[in-house]
């Protein structure tokens, strides 16, 4: 408790880290409870078409008189979700394998660090269309599993750097002399060192993710069952025109703005998570 | 009575830190002669290291100066120069070898065109440089043939820091601070630029601050030393003053603390308590939580005064008569 | 001191390949090179050399951090490749680190407490959490961190570098050591303070009967930490000189030696400034590709003889406990 009141009062402190946080909160807040709030009505409306940002509509309406503010809302839901997922199960696959390899090296690091060059090569899209034909990525589950499998390659061999370079320091020289076993190490001694490294980039995978996950719905090749970010963007360029005319510029640039937000948000409240895990910078 | 060359009056250069103030060095007064060779002694958070940057108004933020004069030959200002006197005032007039200089050399030039750039940016000082370069060279015992024309990871670490005196030294200033110039060297290779400098100094007459924690280096080269402690100037004095004659406790603590190759080892003890935080210093005398010889008036009254106790011997110690017999 | 023969080092080698530049050949450093000598129960064995000579990659062997390319380690009679598992882990007990920077030594992001409990609860000294507390306090009294209560939940960040090391010093002798490695254990504290560290391990030595294998560059330190003990002096891999630490500084036999000490400057500004260094043939080491095929020293030393070009001469007994590899001082030579 004593820990998370800490926490708060560093990210507090640092301005630009408030502030993202203050932004990232609000994404959270908007994918739980948001859809409870904001209701949406998926019935056309054909006398509101492309209508400009007005009190109504707070973002205005898309090509069949929706009101795009309550599909912004609706549609965080299922990307940040999917976003959240993929980034946990890339992390995880990049920590259990990046680590050990690091640590232990040898044959354990030279079979592991070829199975992550092998993922590595494979094109992500290509496997991606692939895979959209065979499978139903519709369910979330689903499309966090796919997207992971093309991004915990990178973090592994990432972590695997950050553990080779940890494993040289003499306090975990110290530690094996002293008779600590090497799973002790890595989970005790190691890993705490790796901590800021790892949260900050499962933030950052997170980001991936959505970035991900919009670009499948954008390319069609992933089914739509419901409102999201991405499906927006497609629907703004196919149906309604969005390279061509402006009225549908809201439509356009909702979804980017969310998107932009969302990266922009991370990189500034990393820097307060770089401060809370690393006693020596608390000032 | 020799000539001044620099003269520091009144000296503070602080830092923020925890939003409190750090005074790393503090009302400071210091003068080298034409000539001189004097050694700057302290350990860790003395201040040795801030007074040398600060002669060259290179202190790196958080810290400033916050006040004082650093005169040079009784004429200029070094801090009321601006930008464009002082990169000309740096390395014709005073010039600086580095902690670990080796690591100042740039990893990606040839050593000759590091010392072509130093040349080119001071364009108005135009002598033979290449014979200066060729003589400099013989004086630290390194081979052109061999130095000049590779990369700094070629080069030995002794090889760099070398080659770093080389390069403080190819505009001849009168004035050289070197600040801890031999750490990290071995033992040979340090010798051996402890032999070069005190070669220089006696055939080019360049002045020296050398700046170390180490007093057996000082007592190769010094001709006076200064005892730094927490911020202060705790003795002044001619090197065998200093060591044969020292009145400070600090500086006798010192004395007796250092293990070497000759002297009684069984007389040897340290000092206690340990280096000084500079965010809580104590009351009064800085060192009276670890001077032995200790009594209330270091506690109360102010911080002793720099004072003169004999020609050309400065001690701040409240009780320096009655310790000293 | 014991005549019990703690740990045997036997011809021990170690070697590191390394190109000079990346199209470069590959050159074999031999870091390490044929080394035989004994450590006993209770002495300091004091190892002087400089960088680049062996000491450390000597040290990390000692302790397991390393395997020697060729050669054998006995502890207490029993080679280290074939220990059971229960005799290992008592090896892995009773021989200990030191490190250079106490600030290294330590988990940044570990209070004292978790530091040193990690190490008695892995060695069973104490399991239940009031024992370890108890052995925690125990610890930090004896290397001087009193009141134990005000250091137990410090980071190391919040310690000066006199008490880091200090910490580091209570984490070895956790285990009940008998043979500690203390790999420049003074060098990066201040001298003002060196002597009280060294005083303490010196006291633990008395106390707790611990050997020392003490690595450092600085023959002073040497001077008062192996005081009646032994020192050898190592250049490139190689042990050229074997001694008493008294004998070895008063009279040194090996030319480099000889340089050495006349090389350390004394806090005496009359005495070092008469000190000439001996004068060598070349100041720095020799590049890793051209080592001498003959003695080692031989590109420097201001003495080498035909023979030193020609031969590599072996670690010989000259006197009582005196060894010295030189060609000057093996007779028929001169």
């Amino acid at each position: 408790m004593e820990a998370l009141l800490k926490s708060l009062s560093i990210i507090y402190k640092n301005k630009t880290a408030f502030v993202g946080f203050i932004i990232l909160l609000s994404f959270v807040f908007m994918a739980t409870i948001g859809p409870i709030l904001v209701p949406l009505d998926t019935s056309a409306h054909t006398e509101e078409m492309f209508q400009p940002p007005s009190i109504r509509h707070i973002l205005g309406a898309d090509y069949a008189g929706r009101d795009i503010f309550a599909e912004i809302i609706h549609g965080s839901r299922s990307v940040l979700i999917v976003g959240v997922l993929a980034a946990l199960i890339s992390v995880s696959i990049s920590v259990l394998i990046g680590i050990p390899s690091g640590f232990m090296g040898g044959l354990t690091d030279w079979i592991l660090m070829r199975i992550t060059d092998i993922f590595l090569t494979i094109p992500s899209l290509p496997l991606l269309v692939v895979l959209a034909a065979f499978i139903r990525i519709g369910n979330p589950l689903i499309m966090s599993l796919v997207l992971s499998l093309t991004s915990w390659p990178g973090l592994a061999r990432a972590i695997r750097s950050q553990t080779l370079s940890l494993r040289e320091r003499d306090f975990i020289e110290a530690a094996k002399v002293s008779g600590l076993s090497s799973m002790y190490i890595v989970f005790s001694e190691l890993l705490p060192n790796m901590a800021p490294y790892i949260a900050i980039s499962a933030i950052f995978a997170i980001t991936q993710a959505v970035y991900a996950q919009v670009g499948l719905f954008f390319l069609g090749l992933a089914p739509f069952t419901s409102i999201n970010w991405g499906v927006m963007l497609n629907f703004a360029v196919s149906q309604a025109g969005a390279l061509y005319s402006s009225r549908s510029v809201s439509y356009l640039l909702s979804p980017i703005v969310c998107i932009s937000l969302l990266q922009i948000s991370s990189v500034l409240f990393v820097r307060a998570l770089e401060e809370i895990f690393n006693p020596r910078l608390q000032k | 009575m020799k000539e001044i060359l620099l003269d520091i009056k009144g000296l503070t250069v602080e830092y923020l830190s925890n939003s409190k103030i750090i005074k790393a060095v503090d009302n400071m007064d210091l003068a080298v002669y034409k000539e001189d060779v004097i050694g700057i002694v302290g350990e860790s958070g003395c201040g040795k290291s801030t007074l040398a940057m600060s002669i060259l108004n290179l202190i790196p933020s958080p810290g400033y100066i916050r006040d004082g004069l650093i005169i040079f030959d009784r004429g200029i200002n070094i801090l009321n120069l601006n930008e464009e006197e002082l990169n000309r005032f740096r390395w014709e007039k005073i010039s600086m070898v580095f902690q670990a200089a080796q690591n100042t050399l740039n990893p990606v030039v040839k050593i000759n065109e590091q010392l072509n750039d130093i040349i080119s940016a001071h364009p108005n000082i135009n002598t033979s440089i290449r014979e200066r370069v060729i003589e400099l060279f013989k004086l630290v015992k390194l081979d052109p043939e061999r130095v000049l024309n590779v990369y700094p990871h070629q080069l030995s670490g002794g090889m760099k820091q070398r080659v770093a005196i080389v390069m403080a030294l190819i505009l001849e200033p009168p004035l050289l601070i070197l600040d801890e110039p031999t750490t990290a060297l071995d033992v040979l290779t340090q010798k051996q630029i402890l032999e070069t400098l005190k070669e220089l100094h006696k055939t080019k007459n360049i002045s020296m601050i050398l700046i170390t924690h180490d007093l057996s280096i000082v007592a190769e080269i010094a001709e006076r030393i200064a005892i730094m402690y927490a911020g202060k100037i705790v003795e002044l004095a001619s090197i065998d003053e200093i060591f044969y004659n020292s009145k400070h406790p600090y500086t006798k603590g010192l004395l007796k603390a250092a293990p070497s190759i000759v002297g009684d080892i069984e007389s040897l003890v340290s000092i206690p308590g340990s280096p000084p935080d500079l965010s809580s210093l104590p009351k009064g005398c800085r060192f009276n939580d670890r001077c032995p010889f200790v009594k209330d008036i270091c506690k109360e009254t102010e911080q002793p005064l720099l004072t003169e106790v004999l020609p050309d011997h400065l001690v701040a110690c409240h009780r320096w008569r009655e310790i000293n017999g | 001191m014991d005549n019990n023969i703690l740990m045997r080092i036997d011809n021990l080698n170690k070697d590191f390949s390394s190109r000079e530049s990346i199209l470069g050949k590959e050159i074999q450093i031999h870091a390490v090179s044929n080394l035989s000598f004994d450590i006993y129960e209770g002495e300091v064995l004091a190892i002087v050399g400089e960088s680049g000579c062996g000491k450390t990659t000597l040290g990390k062997i000692l302790v397991e951090l390393l395997e020697p390319t060729r050669g054998d380690i006995y502890y207490r009679g029993k080679k280290l490749r074939e220990m059971s598992k229960k005799e290992f882990r008592t090896y892995r007990r009773e021989v200990q680190i030191v490190h250079q920077d106490p600030y290294a030594a330590l988990n940044p992001v570990k209070t004292v407490y978790q530091t040193l409990s990690s190490v008695i609860i892995a060695n069973g000294i104490a399991r239940r959490s009031n024992e370890v507390r108890e052995k925690i306090d125990e610890l930090l009294t004896i290397v001087g961190l009193t009141p134990p209560g005000e250091f137990i939940n410090k980071y190391p960040h919040q310690l000066s570098g006199g008490q880091r090391q200090r910490i580091v010093i209570a984490r070895a002798i956790a285990p009940n050591p008998k043979l500690i490695v203390a790999d420049e254990a003074v060098s990066m504290i201040d001298v003002s303070l060196r002597i009280g560290i060294l005083n303490l391990l010196l006291k633990l030595k008395e106390e707790l009967n611990i050997a020392y294998f003490f690595i450092t560059h600085d023959f002073g330190v040497a001077r008062f930490f192996a005081k009646n003990n032994r020192v050898g002096v190592m250049y490139l891999g190689k042990i050229v000189e074997f001694g008493s630490t008294e004998e070895v500084i008063r009279d040194p036999l090996h030319p480099y030696t000889k340089a050495l000490l006349s090389a350390v400057p004394v806090p005496d500004p009359n005495l070092t400034r008469s000190r000439k260094l001996l004068p060598l043939k070349s100041l720095d080491i020799p590049n890793p590709a051209n080592i001498p095929s003959g003695c080692k020293f031989s590109d420097r030393c201001p003495y080498s003889m035909d023979r030193c070009y020609r031969e590599r001469p072996e670690l010989i007994q000259v006197d009582k406990n005196r060894l010295v590899s030189c060609f000057l001082h093996i007779k028929g030579c001169l």
